[in-house]
């Protein structure tokens, strides 16, 4: 199907404008251009909204600012000319084949009420056919929303209507299962599903109409049912195990391929928190032996000046010693006691006269010589410790400088290890998402491996009621068999079953060959649009047609691209998507090249060119990003290009 | 929506021995493509016409 023009009016900047699309033989571009906020957004939003009732394209600030629909410069217009109503109106003029079709949706608004302005009635949506001939028909409610989901099914409008940014979030996780289920609706993979579904209801109703005319095919029929509910309910819990699998897998893949490089951020944190402590250990280590040195040098000063006089004064009692020079050690407390007991304290005898003058004389001549002598043996002591102390010194003070280098040491290597660790965290800007990037990581490897368990059981209860399901259906086809009331009714089991076994495998072919196909020219149109020609090998598609990027060294390396590759992935998708479905649509882009650098605009041209030979595009663009290198190709290729200006900074109107 | 060419040959391929199931398969591709509410009497209709058809076809 193509747009023939689109007619615009009072709706948003737009009062009254209209697009026009002629066919080219040779090229379907056509190129809209028009600065920021003239209005190549809402030209989107306008299409959308005439056919879904929907503005899935404004911006956060439309939606903030609560705009209306309604163009204000009509309204005013409205007012001055004293009416009272003014109709917001698209109307989408396109052609299939020979079909003429014209969508229109329409909303009054109320201008003179107590609001500035209110919708004064309903939306009215009709879509009018007509053919060559003529022979108009103007559809409104279902009918009319039949003739949207004919051509342009709202369930997969996003792949024929998008914006850049779209094109950048392509293939973000939340989309999983809907790319799938668009590309199926697309290729009519679920117009399969929907007939054996449906064959199979009908089956069913076969099978109990049977039942009615014999209890035993009742009762069988009654446990196939069973069966048959308990099946399908077995592999919905397959499926939603296998999707949550695949999504745990992706996530894995995805947050390892974020964590490249970083993959233990958090064990580096762990790291360097453990370094921190280590540091501040040792600091108050090196503290306390400083201050053990301060003591120690401070006690070893006095040591160390004593120690000459020490060694010699240790010398002179040494020599003294051996010369018998100082006197022995007496008792003089006990030769007093035994003078005034006049008995010999050791032998205890009486002491004699001479005896007694003896120990007077000794006691005397003792006097002064014991004083001497008791001096020297209580200061030798301590010499001989200044003497130790003194010569431990050189070993102690070793010992120290050794302890010191150690934890210098130690300090230093912690102080290098910390600061490695310091630039490697803080080349990560974004440590809070690396954050929550492991630990789902971690949270989804758990949740893989307990899935695969229930996966493992769940198959196991499968292939129990398959085997169940198979002997259900002998023994029915037996029972029918026998019953000859029942022939008729066997034989349209039987052929609904051969028509539903062989949807089956179309179906099956049908998933696999569009998959193959949406890898390949997935591939190709990617090959086509990057810059980078020895750097990607292939692009491959997962079961629910999630995106790989395979490295030419043989990783996958998606998660890693860049936003222009990114753009570029997403648009090569989209047009294979358009190849391999079939589905003769329109593609809209508005500001597709945003992301997009000099060089790749040259190959996306290009390769636009060549798909628009075969389909109609129509692109939006800024001045700007219709740089000189893709102008010179849109301009000798477009059939039509329009430039839009904002007049008086309210209408949208063509330059 | 216009009907997908692909399926109806792979249909077309698989039941080269059974046109009447062809037909059958076939038919309801065509009757899904339009949108339709209630479909079970069409599809017990579409049934029991293949069925004939191909009682017919083998009794010639």
């Amino acid at each position: 199907m193509r747009i023939l023009s689109i007619d615009i009016r009072n709706y948003r900047q737009y009062q009254s404008l209209s697009f026009m699309f002629p066919e080219s033989k040779n090229s379907d571009i056509h190129i809209i251009i028009a600065q920021n906020g003239v209005g190549k957004t809402n030209l989107l939003n306008a299409i959308t909204w005439c056919l879904y009732s929907k503005e899935p394209h404004l911006g956060d600030e439309d939606k903030n600012r609560g705009l209306p629909k309604l163009n204000l410069t009509a309204m005013d217009m409205a007012r001055a000319e004293g009416k009272d109503t003014v109709m917001v109106e698209v109307e989408i003029r396109a052609q299939d084949d020979n079909q003429h079709l014209t969508y229109k949706r329409s909303l009054p608004f109320r201008i003179n009420g107590p609001e500035p302005f209110e919708e004064a009635a309903k939306e009215k949506f009709t879509v009018t056919t007509a053919t060559a001939v003529g022979d108009p028909k103007v559809y409104e409610g279902e009918e009319a929303k039949n003739y949207v989901n004919k051509y342009m099914p709202e369930k997969v409008r996003e792949y024929f209507y998008f914006d850049g940014e779209q094109l950048n979030n392509y293939f973000v996780s939340a989309r999983k299962g809907k790319v799938r289920d668009a590309i199926f609706n697309i290729s009519q993979v679920d117009v399969l599903h929907r007939i054996y579904e449906r064959i199979g209801e009908i089956i069913k109703d076969k099978q109990r109409e049977a039942g009615a005319k014999t209890p035993d095919i009742a009762k069988i029929t009654n446990e196939l049912s069973d069966v048959e509910t308990q099946l399908l309910s077995i592999e919905t819990k397959i499926e939603d195990l296998e999707d949550q699998i695949a999504k745990s897998e992706r996530i894995i893949k995805e947050n390892t391929e974020y964590l490249q490089g970083e993959d233990n951020f958090p064990e580096l944190e762990k790291e360097y928190q453990e370094l921190k402590a280590k540091q501040t250990n040792l600091t108050n280590e090196i503290k306390e032996l400083m201050a053990s040195m301060y003591t120690f040098v401070r006690e070893m000063k006095l040591t160390l000046v004593f120690y000459e006089a020490a060694k010699k004064t240790l010398a002179i009692i040494a020599m003294k010693e051996s010369e018998n020079a100082l006197p022995p050690n007496i008792d003089k407390e006990m030769l007093q006691k035994a003078l005034k007991e006049h008995t010999c304290t050791v032998c205890n005898q009486s002491l004699s006269a001479d005896g007694e003058e003896f120990i007077k004389k000794l006691i005397e001549s003792f006097q002064v010589s014991s004083k001497t002598s008791n001096l020297l043996m209580s200061i030798r002591s301590e010499l001989e410790r200044i003497v130790r102390t003194a010569l431990s010194y050189p070993e102690e003070k070793k010992r120290m400088k050794d302890k010191y280098k150690y934890l210098t040491d130690q300090l230093s290597e912690v102080g290098v290890n910390l600061d490695n660790i310091d630039k490697r965290i803080n080349r990560v800007s974004n440590k809070e998402e690396l954050r929550l990037k492991h630990n789902e990581r971690e949270e989804h490897e758990e949740l893989k491996k307990q899935n695969i368990e229930k996966l493992g059981v769940a198959k196991d209860q499968l292939k129990k009621a398959e085997d169940r399901k198979t002997k259900l259906t002998t023994d029915l086809n037996k029972a029918l068999a026998k019953d000859m009331e029942c022939a008729k009714l066997r034989q349209l089991i039987d052929f609904a079953t051969n028509g539903r076994n062989i949807i089956a495998e179309v179906e099956t072919d049908m998933m696999d060959e569009v998959r193959s196909k949406m890898e390949e020219r997935t591939t190709y149109y990617f090959n086509e649009l990057i810059w980078k020609k020895n750097t990607y090998d292939r692009i491959k598609l997962d079961k629910d047609f999630q995106l790989d990027l395979i490295h030419k060294d043989g990783y996958s390396c998606v998660g890693t691209t860049s936003a222009a590759e990114r753009a570029l992935l997403a648009l090569s998708f989209t047009l294979a998507l358009h190849e391999v479905s079939g589905f003769n649509s329109l593609l809209f882009i508005d500001t597709p090249v945003a992301r997009v650098s000099d060089l790749n605009r040259i190959n996306f041209a290009n390769v636009l060119c060549e798909v628009s030979k075969n389909k109609q595009l129509i692109m939006t663009f800024t001045p700007d990003e219709y740089s000189p290198e893709i102008k010179k190709i849109f301009d000798q290729a477009a059939k039509t290009k329009v430039e839009l200006a904002l007049h008086d900074e309210k209408i949208t109107v063509l330059k | 929506m216009a009907l997908n060419k692909t399926i109806v040959k792979k249909v077309r391929e698989k039941t080269a021995q059974e046109p009447a199931l062809g037909d059958f398969i076939v038919g309801l591709l065509e009757y899904e493509s339009e949108t339709h509410g209630w479909f079970k009497a069409d599809y017990n209709s579409f049934l029991e016409k293949a069925c004939e058809e191909e009682e017919s076809d083998a009794n010639s």
